[in-house]
């Protein structure tokens, strides 16, 4: 039997017969950078760091913590905004940034596979090579893994149905140090971007085996087990397109003609921001937001019209006749261009297809951070969920022009991500305090009101599950019988 | 331990006298499954055994919770069933009690703006079409037939003739609620939260329906009954109403109206000698329409299929056979305005240049091909499927084969089971007395969500005769050992009951995963076993004699 692992220089000992010992640092400097994250709600050191470059080596660390009983901590991403990749009982955080290998793209098929640490521009840059691209969320940050995007259910830009799953398979590595594979990956052990050439198979049934891993793994956040490649959907570049705006004074304005563009599924990409969050977009510098903000409509509706390459004219054409139908049915007048921004279309069809490249993040603005708090709601009742956010984020003295405001149309509009962004300093302990407060007054009152909170993060888990009856309980149970010993991420969803 | 008047008169206390019999008559009358090899055999290997001890009909989640609790109590088996379509729906041992959902058959809520509905497991695909329908918006018609539970075949194995924009079941389902194996209810999706309605599917967390449906097949009842979901609705371009045209049995398909448009499309080539140029023509086109995301239906019908779901009499079928109305398998597709006019004929002109492109034909209107099926058949098959008439060849019917993958690769497993089924004809007699040659060639090619995936599904056509259905069984299980030693994606969906034991250690041993949860969730083993799978690992010897040799 193995000598147990009673510290980290063991540890370090047993890792380094198998793991360059360059890549396992117990730094404390070093360790530093995984302790918080832009959401500033954690610091919590782990005790190693192990940058893996391999699946193998995955395994490795995490065979040797499970019979150890170390947490283990995945993170795929150089960044971080809500805490889930914070070691908050410290072990081993397995950095999977430098897995860059984008293993094979099947055009035929429409879809990527890639390691855990392949970034959107990365993917991207592959894809366009094959005039292709990554179904994208919103500006995402350069350094965003897009496993750990679709892992956490970013809600992507695209409102249509069949791209709203766009996992296919999955290669995992479960608590106990397993290699397991997923959907018809698992017909073979084999390097999953050989099986095509290999089997009969092309990687495109994401179900089984047993259970429906692409949706039981997905808001885990690394706790069911550790996804180190995967296949995704991917689609076409456009040979056409043409971004419009559509401007309101109010929210409730917004609802009925947003409900007919996606029942009658008029163009593509199709997102509504209020002004705050579009001019942080759109302003050259962070200093520049507010002034664009005051010129811009309260809330907009941009929508991106496609075509492909079958008569790209006529298919554009009749896009633009449905939408100024629609315009004379609920009284709105689709743009071109916005007030003060007449380069906006050319700069938003640019940003829809891309990750964020400037300097400082576009949501951090000149304030240096934000806290996004988001859920899902029927559009119809996003209005009540934005009178909650700014009547309690009013009550806690919080600035209320500064709020930043997202809808993301889901599945043809069934639902809509709702997120508002509450900028603040960082280096302002009492702007830090204040918006503490805010955010978990704000949470509380929304998810009392009935708002959805999908994804959890931080303490939304004491919030939303003591609500949600057995459900808490049984997503345990799954968890105790995956991870028996509670290595993989614990702390995290109350695990 | 057997089945006790004990636990009878505590399920007539929980339900009432007048919902629970143990009348044999009643009961015998669960025990029927004839149209499907499986249920045939079941019934000759069971006798009356496939009886069950009693049936009975709750009226609410609460009440399922209690009887299942009182299953527990006294430790006899029991069977969440729908509409009792399957076999899995039916016991196989003595002292089983089946769950009938006929009193849970409420549309509790229809959301036209957010396009979903919350529903009870007896709501049919039928109900739920005609309350849909009236307010512009539709659900996808199970090849299962319209009489199926919507509920049982969303949270197990829905198949639709429309899926090239719906997916199958798995993408239909939205919440659920459930009652574990134990009695103790979960809900799941934007329900768990009271105050937040039925509209969402995953979350908050990890999607329980991952853990609700497996693979293909889900868990069949395995881990407990679910009592509500609620499933997406689609924008419908069609009429809220369908006046009555020519009589009641069919033989004219009431209009879908100017937004809807059906094309039937074939190719040049001899069949069945060319079958197989004719199918990757196929997969040509829908790899052209998935990438220019066009239609709203998008299928190649095999030859017996369009046989089966167009005849509405057995003495039609064998017309239109003897009249060689199909003389091969064609592609069907329909476009449908949603946007609006202009963008169904832009569509029809994409059609037109992609038909052109990869070397079809439209069919024309007058041949016996596009009368029969467009004029008689498609638009009901998107009203409400017709499944029944699956069993009209032999009065019986089950898949031969299917895959899930891209759609080459349902191609070639197509290909490849049909020409294990002729081999096993030829050289061994299996199958001859089936309905040929519709049980030998063709099969349905259904990409699914614009191509990004597809399934299929071949036929086998045996007669309600023991010794045919135990053949059809023979045919099915020799093809899937095959896919499985050939290592098709096709093999890891038939993972579900004994599969797990045979073939789970080839799949990272994830019949060791599924017993786990089978012995976490239903420690008694009394939600429908063996589904999803045995709690107990067998031994060697246990395997290898389950295994026959193989």
């Amino acid at each position: 039997m193995t000598q147990a692992i009673t510290s980290v220089k063991d540890l370090t000992g047993r890792l380094a017969g198998s793991i360059d010992s360059s890549r396992i640092s117990v730094d404390p400097d070093f360790l530093a950078r995984y302790a918080t994250d832009t959401s500033y709600t954690m610091n919590r050191k782990p005790d190693m760091a192990v940058k893996v470059l391999t699946t193998e080596e995955v395994q490795q660390v995490v065979t040797i913590a499970n019979e150890n009983r170390i947490p283990v901590v995945p993170k795929s991403s150089g960044v971080g905004f809500y805490g889930a990749a914070i070691p908050e009982q410290g072990g081993i955080v397995v950095d999977m940034s430098g897995m860059k290998k984008i293993r094979r793209i099947d055009k035929r098929n429409k879809w990527a596979l890639f390691e855990a640490g392949v970034t959107y521009g990365e993917l991207q840059a592959e894809l366009g090579k094959e005039g292709m691209r990554a179904m994208i969320p919103l500006l995402p940050h350069r350094d965003k893994s897009v496993i750990t995007s679709c892992l956490e259910r970013e809600p992507r830009l695209t409102p249509k149905h069949h791209l709203d799953e766009t996992i296919l398979t999955m290669e995992m590595v479960l608590p106990n140090g397993n290699l397991f594979h997923t959907g018809s990956m698992s017909i073979d052990p084999m390097a999953p971007e050989k099986i095509p050439d290999e089997v009969p198979c092309d990687l495109c049934n994401f179900m089984g085996p047993g259970v429906d891993w692409f949706r039981l793994v997905p808001g885990s956040l690394g706790t069911y087990g550790i996804v180190t490649v995967m296949n995704v959907k991917a689609g076409f570049v456009p040979t056409a397109r043409k971004v419009m705006f559509m401007g309101f004074d109010r929210l409730e304005d917004c609802v009925a003609p947003l409900y007919h563009i996606e029942r009658k599924l008029i163009g593509d990409e199709c997102l509504l921001l209020n002004s705050r969050y579009l001019a942080s977009i759109l302003a050259p510098s962070p200093e520049d937001v507010g002034g664009i903000a005051a010129a811009l409509p309260p809330y907009v509706i941009v929508l991106n019209l496609t075509a492909g390459e079958w008569y790209p004219e006529e298919k554009m054409a009749y896009q633009e006749e449905a939408l100024h139908e629609a315009a004379k049915t609920f009284l709105f007048t689709p743009m071109e261009t916005l007030p003060n921004v007449p380069d906006a279309a050319a700069a938003i069809s640019q940003y829809l297809y891309q990750p964020w490249d400037g300097a400082t993040y576009w949501k951090a603005g000149a304030k240096g951070a934000s806290r996004e708090i988001f859920f899902l709601t029927q559009l119809q009742r996003a209005p009540e969920f934005l009178q909650v956010i700014r009547e309690t984020a009013h009550q806690e003295r919080y600035p209320l022009d500064e709020i930043g405001l997202y809808l993301q149309p889901k599945q043809n509009g069934r639902a809509f991500h709702m997120e508002a962004s509450f900028p603040f300093n960082p280096e302002d302990p009492e702007e830090k305090e204040l918006i503490d407060t805010v955010c978990k007054a704000v949470s509380r009152a929304l998810v009392q009101k009935g708002a959805f909170f999908y994804r959890i993060y931080g303490d939304w888990d004491r919030l939303v599950y003591p609500r949600t009856g057995t459900l808490h309980e049984t997503l345990k149970r799954i968890k105790g019988l995956l991870d028996p010993n509670k290595i993989l991420n614990p702390g995290k969803l109350g695990f | 331990m057997a089945f006790s008047d004990i636990a009878f008169k505590a399920l007539q206390d929980c339900v009432g006298q007048d919902n629970v019999t143990d009348d044999p008559v009643l009961c015998q009358s669960y025990s029927r499954v004839q149209w499907l090899p499986s249920g045939v055999m079941q019934r000759e290997n069971c006798g009356l055994n496939m009886r069950p001890a009693c049936v009975v009909m709750p009226e609410s989640v609460e009440e399922v919770q209690q009887v299942v609790k009182i299953a527990n109590r006294y430790g006899f088996p029991f069977i969440p069933r729908g509409s009792g379509f399957t076999f899995q729906a039916f016991p196989t041992q003595g002292g089983t009690v089946v769950i009938d959902p006929k009193r849970m058959d409420s549309i509790i809520e229809l959301n036209e703006k957010d396009m979903y509905a919350v529903i009870e497991p007896y709501v049919s695909f039928a109900g739920l079409q005609a309350e849909a329908m009236r307010y512009g918006l539709y659900t996808p018609t199970p090849l299962a037939g319209s009489q199926v539970s919507c509920l049982a075949n969303y949270s197990w194995h829905g198949a639709y003739g429309n899926s090239w924009i719906t997916g199958i079941g798995a993408q239909n389902l939205l919440g659920f609620e459930l009652v574990l194996p134990d009695g103790t209810l979960v809900r799941s999706g934007s329900t768990a939260c009271p105050e937040s309605g039925w509209f969402w599917n995953d979350g908050p967390g990890p999607d329980l329906r991952g853990f609700l449906r497996g693979g293909m097949f889900g868990h069949a009842g395995g881990i407990g009954i679910v009592t509500k979901i609620s499933c997406k609705l689609w924008p419908f371009s069609g009429p809220e109403v369908f006046p009555a045209e020519g009589n009641g049995n069919l033989k004219f398909s009431g209009s879908l109206g100017d937004l809807w448009r059906w094309y039937m499309i074939k190719f040049p080539f001899k069949y069945p000698e060319e079958e197989e140029l004719e199918l990757k023509k196929s997969a040509e086109l829908f790899y052209e329409m998935g990438k220019a995301e066009i239609g709203e239906v998008a299928t190649h019908l095999a030859q017996q299929f369009l046989l089966t779901y167009s005849s509405v009499t057995k003495q039609d079928l064998h017309d239109n056979m003897n009249n060689d109305v199909f003389p091969s398998g064609f592609c069907v597709v329909a476009l449908s305005g949603k946007t609006s006019m202009a963008q169904l004929d832009y569509e029809e002109k994409v059609l037109e240049a992609i038909v052109e492109k990869v070397g079809g034909i439209f069919v024309e209107e007058d041949e016996p091909a596009y009368q029969t099926w467009i004029k008689r058949a498609a638009n009901e098959w998107i009203r409400f499927g017709n499944a029944q008439r699956l069993a009209r060849p032999s009065d019986n019917f089950s898949i031969g084969s299917s895959n899930v993958d891209s759609i080459d690769k349902i191609v070639y497993e197509i290909l490849e089971s049909n020409e294990i089924g002729r081999q096993l004809h030829k050289e061994e007699g299996l199958g001859e007395d089936f309905v040929q040659p519709l049980s030998l060639h063709g099969g349905w090619i259904s990409p699914q969500e614009y191509g990004y995936w597809c399934l299929h599904t071949t036929d086998v056509f045996p007669e309600q005769d023991p010794k045919q259905c135990n053949q059809a069984i023979e045919i099915i299980g020799r093809v899937a050992m095959s896919q499985f030693q050939r290592k098709s994606a096709s093999a890891v969906i038939h993972l579900l009951g004994p599969a797990y034991d045979m073939l789970g250690e080839a799949f990272g041993n994830i019949h060791l995963i599924m017993k786990d949860i089978k012995r976490e969730f239903d420690p008694n083993n009394i939600s429908n076993p063996p589904y999803a799978t045995r709690p107990d690992v067998l031994s060697p010897e246990e395997l290898q004699k389950m295994m026959g040799g193989h």
